[in-house]
């Protein structure tokens, strides 16, 4: 049976089906929840709210939302590949096409970003000593912008299709009918609409660390987490509009029939090179901030300062650097000749010094410390082996040769699970453990939390290392079957067992939260792990008001110093004024407007999009009207504020 | 840790399995070469993974909270210049020491040797590769038929979205692109039959896009090429005798030639030699009953493929159109031409 | 404290700079980047035409310089009417700044005249790849300026009726990078759309 949509139909299948029945329970489960145990006006506070900590909680709620899909997507891509000539449910062909470009899509754009999103939010306005971001309603609006590309993706699958494409989207296949159109067009608008989310909350960043650093907290006495971060928001900056001009056209061929990227008098490669440049210094996107973040937990967990701060501060600005000038490794095999390749491998090559370099000094940084153990430094020191198998495979595969043998086989799926779900999932499990009581005011529970650990790793071990030998076993990526005499059954079932480990995983670390929300002592200590940095200066959880007044930062780790010599930290007079802004609804409006306009575009129907595009300055415009009225100045001379000029 | 335990168990696995790997079991110079470079890499990376792997164990061993041992003053120490500069110097060597074989291999893969050259064009579609040897002046699907110890130059060409030409015994991959020839040089060793894959994704049956590469002795190549090139399809509107001949005319012709010397009927793959073939499409074992399910349903084969179903087909004339399918063989051929 | 840095003082008063100018700032690095993948995808399509006109069959220089004069022009009146903030003279400003907002709009005025005589010659978006790059680009430019008009037409509400005040001279000084930045924009575009393809340069 299917109904017709717009330009599209809905085939309800069983699966199909499956999704709306999901959908309509957990809206349901949703709906109880926020009436019976949340209440509305709390939701209500929460939606307008332009505090950087409630909208760090929020990304991580959400990235850990889409974090459940597309494990659920990845569980029925390995259930399908989890035997020869196996057909599971409906999950071949273009389906098994779906799952795996959503499952890429989401985890890269709706689970790797914002949760190092959440995280910046959570903490490195703590870490540097600042208010809140420099543009509060901004982060507002990122976060919603953020969320409505999630949504429009993901609802995709019970609209009329997903995008088949692969998340790299390669043309001419993901233009001029060759896959599913409906589902390259929410594929293109939700990536855009959550690209500019992202572009605004990269300038966001840099704004604040340049300019909202406390008295003292100079460049070299930032935590490296908050150099992580910042180093990762300046990527974003310059990669993510190379993204969005590519996606410009792609909608552009979709949409309008023009022909950028088609395979007759279009430039096919023009697309990769667009989408490279943007998704190679992704890569370290999602990479710098939880390099930041082992460095400060291992030093925390050594009782010891970082080994080589400046070298590991370089190593990061040289990552970054070189991010940006590799992305033809992802091309080797387009066929641009020895010479392309050869610069493009040596410059890739290059990068595992700068790696190295981060490896030895966190080595280092244990050594001849007191190594505890909690949950957060077991996932930090997990991430090492880890990371260093994922960089080692990384070396293999820059070297051209015998990349040419590697490239779109598994063993580059081995590769890139490695150093992604081996850094940023463990890194941001390793940051909620560590962070919880700055969020929440109560630790999460230890003995849970070391069993969700080694859960994980084994799992996560079991799933990726066999990777590795199927595609030296010949096996391509994203194909949905093999043969029985391909030889791949024993390594694929290995696989979709550790699959199943690591989701089995998750869920105790989801139940982990519920049970430590009901057992755990509320409001410990601002200080449980007995920290060195700037955060754990402040009370758990951190308060609304957050620094009345600002502290004075004369060295590097102002509490682990100010401890030792029995003092309290300094703080500086209060500001002559500053400026607040008030709570918003303005961003979920915008974000709704651009959710209509875009849902107008995807299904090509223009009556929907233009009212949302005019919502879109609408509110804008709106926003501009009332800005006086929604800012205050607080401070001593709070009252004259910015009017003094007659 | 538990983790070294199972590192070694898995390490175990690679050697068990190392040696039936395809990558690393080549059948030709270049895939020999690569698999070479492969191991190579690979055992410069297990150096650095140990020296990692030992520094991290020990470290956590040693230096563990309730640990009683002594924690000297230059262990206590936040950075040293002579440690930091070694360990951004080694890496670099060791690059170096990579780098050298890897940059001579990639320049000697994409340089043509003049002897004994052979060109073959390869044309992806989806969900089919198509071989055209110019010199022999015939044409096959699916399956490749290569002489042995030969140096071969394969032109690459795309008639609808990316496709990438894969044969991983043979060498490494490159991708037909449309608007562009990529040229890509693979030398035949000793005989045998190896797989060939697609490995960009092309769409709903990418997973099927495969095909079959079979390397012959010299004199058994030289025989499959005058034999595929002997002209066998049924001509249109010419009465035929045979009854598998006629079905054959009336259902598939208008896509599919039944030799190798047919250029028209080329919307679909060419079937020369089709009784010799161990599989249909590439992929599925070659016998009756397959290809009957696969003639009337090759959707559940091959997702979006554009054959179209032949269930209308009775039994007999199905029976006679697999029989006429498996009797095109290089015997019936050279002996019955007409 | 860090942003103690760049102060601006009105009537002898200081104004702390806000942190919109380096949030301008940075948003027209990421601009800069949207447009060098416009430019690179125009110039790399450029040769596909199809059966569409060419880059020197359609793009002609002449008409093209009165609208790039205007365009450049806005970015002088603009500097005057900052020069009138600055001196806290509220009539100068709000004249100077219209004088920009009208110079925006006639220049788009002249764009969408050029774009319509495009489309009777039938040369439109779809017909080339080569004219769906130089729409994309010019139009993503005009865009722009359109956007910029239309805030313009905003800025001059709030002198209006707020006066000269701090939040209003920092709207004006962020509007101020992102005027010059279009303009700059149209100078690339100008010499290498227009100027070196009228002479068939690529």
């Amino acid at each position: 049976m299917s109904i017709p949509f717009f330009n599209t139909e809905i085939k309800l299948v069983s699966d199909v089906i499956f999704g709306y029945i999901s959908v309509l329970l957990l809206g349901a489960g949703a709906l109880w929840f926020v009436t019976y145990k949340l209440k509305w006006n709390v939701l209500w506070e929460w939606m307008r709210t332009t505090d950087h900590m409630k909208i760090g909680i929020m990304y991580l709620l959400a990235g850990f939302a889409f974090f459940l899909r597309g494990g659920l997507d990845a569980l029925f891509v390995r259930m399908q590949l989890a035997f020869p000539n196996w057909d599971f449910w409906v999950f071949q062909g273009e389906k098994y096409n779906q799952m795996m470009t959503t499952h890429g899509t989401t985890m890269i754009f709706f689970v790797a970003m914002p949760l190092l999103i959440g995280l910046m939010n959570v903490a490195v306005p703590l870490q540097i000593g600042a208010r809140d971001l420099a543009f509060p309603f901004v982060n507002s609006l990122s976060f919603w912008l953020f969320l409505t590309g999630g949504a429009l993706v993901n609802i995709s699958y019970l609209l009329g299709g997903s995008p088949e494409a692969g998340w790299t989207s390669y043309t001419p296949l993901a233009v001029g009918g060759y896959s599913n159109n409906t589902g390259n067009n929410f594929y293109a608008l939700g990536l855009q609409v959550s690209g500019i989310g992202t572009i605004l909350t990269a300038v966001n960043f840099i704004v604040t660390i340049v300019k909202k650093r406390a008295p003292g907290m100079t460049y070299f006495r930032m935590p490296l987490f908050t150099w992580g971060s910042f180093i990762t928001v300046i990527l974003i900056l310059f990669a993510f509009p190379a993204l969005a001009a590519g996606i410009l056209l792609l909608m552009f061929d979709n949409i309008f029939a023009t022909g950028f990227f088609t395979g007759e008098s279009g430039a096919p490669l023009l697309w990769q090179h667009f989408f490279w440049i943007f998704a190679h210094p992704e890569v370290y996107i999602i990479v710098l901030p939880v390099f930041g973040l082992f460095s400060d937990i291992i030093s925390h967990f050594s009782k010891k300062p970082v080994f080589g701060y400046y070298s590991m501060v370089i190593a990061l600005i040289l990552i970054a650097f070189l991010g940006f000038m590799v992305w033809v490794h992802h091309m080797f095999t387009v066929g641009y000749g020895p010479t392309v390749n050869a610069i493009f491998a040596i410059s890739t090559m290059l990068i595992a010094v700068p790696t190295g370099i981060k490896i030895f000094n966190w080595l280092f940084t244990m050594r001849g410390g007191r190594l505890r153990f909690p949950t957060a430094m077991l996932f930090s020191i997990g991430f090492i082996p880890t990371f260093v198998m994922g960089g080692v495979t990384g070396v293999m595969v820059a070297m051209v040769a015998a990349d040419y043998q590697y490239h779109d086989s598994y063993f580059v799926v081995g590769h890139f699970h490695y150093v992604m779900v081996g850094g940023t999932i463990m890194g941001v499990f390793a940051g909620i453990y560590y962070w919880m009581p700055k969020m929440f005011g109560f630790l999460l529970n230890e003995t849970l939390g070391k069993i969700h650990f080694w859960t994980f790793l084994i799992g996560f071990h079991l799933t990726f290392f066999p990777m590795h030998f199927m595609g030296l076993n010949g096996m391509p990526r994203r194909v949905y079957s093999y043969l029985p005499e391909d030889g791949l059954f024993g390594l694929n079932f290995i696989s979709t067992i550790g699959a199943f480990i690591m989701g089995g995983s998750v869920l105790l670390f989801l139940l982990n939260l519920m049970y430590s929300y009901k057992t755990q002592e509320r409001r410990i200590s601002g200080d449980p792990w007995q920290g060195r940095t700037l955060e754990w200066t402040l009370p758990s959880p951190a308060p609304s008001e957050r620094w009345e007044r600002l502290p004075i930062i004369k060295n590097r780790e102002p509490l682990w110093k100010a401890k030792q010599a029995g003092e309290n930290l300094m703080y500086a007079e209060k500001e002559e004024k500053h400026m607040e802004e008030h709570s918003s609804v303005i961003p979920v409006l915008l974000a709704g407007a651009f959710f209509t306009a875009s849902f107008g575009f995807i299904f090509e129907v223009f009556w929907i999009a233009v009212p949302g595009i005019i919502g879109i300055f609408a509110l804008l415009a709106y926003r501009s009207v009332t800005f006086d009225k929604n800012i205050e100045w607080s401070g001593e001379n709070g009252q004259e504020g910015g009017n003094h000029h007659g | 840790m538990k983790s070294s335990w199972k590192v070694s168990w898995l390490l175990v696995c690679l050697f068990l399995t190392g040696c039936q790997m395809s990558v690393l079991n080549p059948a030709g110079r270049v895939a020999e070469e690569q698999s070479r470079l492969i191991i190579f890499s690979f055992a410069v990376m297990m150096i650095i993974l140990l020296v990692v792997f030992v520094l991290f164990f020990r470290f956590l061993w040693r230096y563990r909270e309730d640990s009683r041992i002594e924690r000297p003053p230059h262990t206590q120490e936040n950075d040293n210049k002579k440690l930091e500069i070694t360990w951004t110097v080694l890496p670099l060597l060791v690059l170096l020491l990579l780098a050298v074989p890897m940059l001579m291999q990639t320049y000697s893969l994409e340089t043509k040797t003049t002897q004994e050259e052979m060109t073959i064009e390869v044309t992806g579609q989806q969900y089919w590769w198509r071989f055209d040897y110019p010199d022999e002046n015939i044409r096959t699907a699916q399956e490749l038929h290569l002489p042995a110890n030969t140096n071969i130059t394969f032109e690459l060409n795309t008639e609808d979205v990316i496709h990438s030409f894969w044969i991983p015994q043979l060498g490494g991959k490159k991708d037909a692109i449309p608007g562009r020839t990529n040229e890509l040089h693979l030398e035949t060793g000793r005989p045998g039959v190896y797989e060939g894959k697609c490995a960009e994704l092309c769409g709903a049956a990418h997973t099927d896009m495969r095909f079959q590469v079979v390397v012959h002795e010299e004199d058994d190549f030289t025989e499959w090429v005058e034999a595929a090139g002997q002209d066998v399809t049924p001509e249109e509107n010419e009465t035929v005798q045979e009854e598998g001949a006629r079905v054959f005319q009336e259902n598939c012709l208008a896509c599919h030639a039944a030799d190798g010397a047919a250029t028209k009927n080329d919307q679909g793959p060419n079937l020369a030699l089709y009784g010799e073939r161990d599989k249909i499409s590439g992929s599925f074992a070659n016998d009756e009953e397959q290809l009957k399910a696969f003639l009337r349903h090759p959707n559940d084969f091959k997702p979006s493929t554009d054959m179209p179903a032949y269930n209308n087909l009775s039994r007999e004339e199905m029976d006679a159109l697999v029989n006429y399918l498996h009797g095109l063989t290089r015997e019936n051929v050279q002996g019955g031409s007409d | 404290m860090a942003d103690s840095a760049g102060i601006s003082s009105i009537n002898g008063r200081p104004w702390s700079e806000a942190d919109d100018r380096l949030g301008m700032w940075l948003f027209i690095g990421a601009e800069t980047v949207v447009f060098l993948c416009l430019f690179a995808t125009y110039l790399a399509l450029s040769s596909s035409t199809l059966e569409g006109p060419g880059p020197s069959e359609i793009l002609e220089l002449p008409p093209i310089l009165l609208p790039s004069a205007l365009l450049l022009l806005s970015s002088w009146t603009f500097h005057v009417a900052e020069k009138g903030l600055e001196a806290g003279q509220l009539k100068k400003t709000i004249i100077w700044l219209g004088i920009t907002m009208v110079l925006g709009f006639a220049f788009l005025g002249f764009e969408i005249h050029e774009f319509t005589l495009y489309a009777a010659e039938g040369a439109v978006l779809t017909e080339s790849p080569f004219l769906a790059g130089f729409f994309v680009l010019v139009g993503t430019h005009g865009a722009h300026v359109l956007f910029g008009s239309v805030w313009m037409a905003f800025l001059l509400g709030h002198l209006a009726s707020k006066k000269i005040v701090w939040t209003n001279w920092k709207r004006i000084r962020a509007f101020g990078l992102y005027w010059h930045f279009v303009d700059v924009v149209w100078v690339f575009i100008f010499t290498i759309v227009y100027v070196l393809g009228s002479q068939g340069m690529y």
